[in-house]
């Protein structure tokens, strides 16, 4: 009898610690700019921006655990035939930059990118440490281009805080 | 008094700054493009966040023998991510300056296996650096020599 209810406390406390029990909230960085100053030469470029999450709901509580859901990037109509590909990473001062996101090969023609999310993602909640977060895409120019990259993004984190 | 607290803290302040800059200057020693010994591709170390990173622009066979395409990082542990080219692929990452001409607190990822290394970073001089990926130790390791691709002079 001992025996079982033990048996029981240890799978209870197993499968409910498994379940985390934090409470879950949405974190968009709304639309933000990222710019790669000109003039560009074709191959790998880097536009940046640095976001600081408004953290709303989630100010002054601790964010146990996040990952990006949703990465979405908008460019001007000239840039329709002008990427072979994009990846976007985030990097922070107190944390390892994380490459969360990939569109490998980028259809010609389009002007908005959604971007296939990183199944992977550790210690994303490493970013929401305080410090703004540096958000970066990657993309491969099939040409040169003497303009400034201008991108726009919006991203999506799915994060768990503290009750 | 005062007045010479003043203009003693103002020199610190000012001797501090210098001192800020200098290491500043001595870190972006890192940035440009590198060549490693194999000669089969050239990595551009840049600046962001206030860290370094470095990425692949240039293969000498861009493309898989086998498929005709782009290579593509088709041994990340992840799967998801195996579509990633390798040309703009970011190997070294989150190097941070730590003076005598020497980064660490970084990786390397070697996109031949998938896997990634610990790594240090010393520079012999302007143009050269030393390169050493290892596990766990800096002991077990090995060292490769890069080479600026554009002589600093």
């Amino acid at each position: 009898m001992l025996r079982t209810s033990l048996l029981y406390v240890i799978l209870s406390t197993a499968l409910f610690g498994c379940t985390g029990g934090g409470e879950k909230i949405s974190l968009e960085s709304g639309t933000v700019l990222l710019v790669a100053p000109g003039p560009l030469y074709e191959g790998s470029n880097t536009a940046t921006v640095e976001w600081t999450p408004d953290q709303g709901d989630v100010s002054g509580k601790e964010i146990t655990s996040a990952r990006v859901s949703k990465i979405r990037l908008t460019g001007s109509g000239e840039y329709a035939d002008l990427f072979s590909d994009i990846t976007f990473s985030l990097a922070a001062p107190g944390a390892d930059m994380r490459r969360v996101g990939v569109l490998n090969p980028v259809v010609v023609g389009d002007s908005t990118w959604e971007l296939q999310v990183a199944e992977e993602q550790k210690n994303i909640e490493d970013f929401f440490k305080g410090k703004p977060i540096t958000l970066v895409a990657d993309v491969n120019l099939k040409r040169d281009l003497e303009a400034d990259l201008k991108l726009t993004a919006e991203v999506v984190f799915e994060t768990e805080v503290k009750k | 008094m005062k007045k010479v607290l003043l203009i003693l803290s103002v020199i610190m302040a000012v001797f501090m700054a210098k001192n800020v800059d200098a290491q500043t200057a001595e870190g972006d020693l890192l940035v440009g493009v590198w060549e490693p010994s194999h000669g089969k591709a050239r990595v551009k170390v840049e600046k962001i966040a206030d860290k370094y990173f470095g990425k692949i622009v240039w293969l000498r066979e861009p493309n898989d023998p086998n498929t005709g395409q782009p290579k593509v990082d088709r041994n990340n542990p992840d799967e998801s991510m195996r579509q990633v080219p390798l040309k703009g692929y970011r190997l070294l990452k989150d190097f941070t300056y730590s003076g005598k001409k020497e980064w660490g607190n970084g990786t390397i990822y070697d996109p031949e296996n998938g896997n990634t290394y610990s790594c240090v970073i010393k520079a012999r001089d302007e143009n050269t650096l030393d390169i050493r990926g290892y596990v766990g130790v800096k002991t077990f390791g090995r060292t490769d020599v890069w080479q600026r691709v554009t002589i600093k002079k």
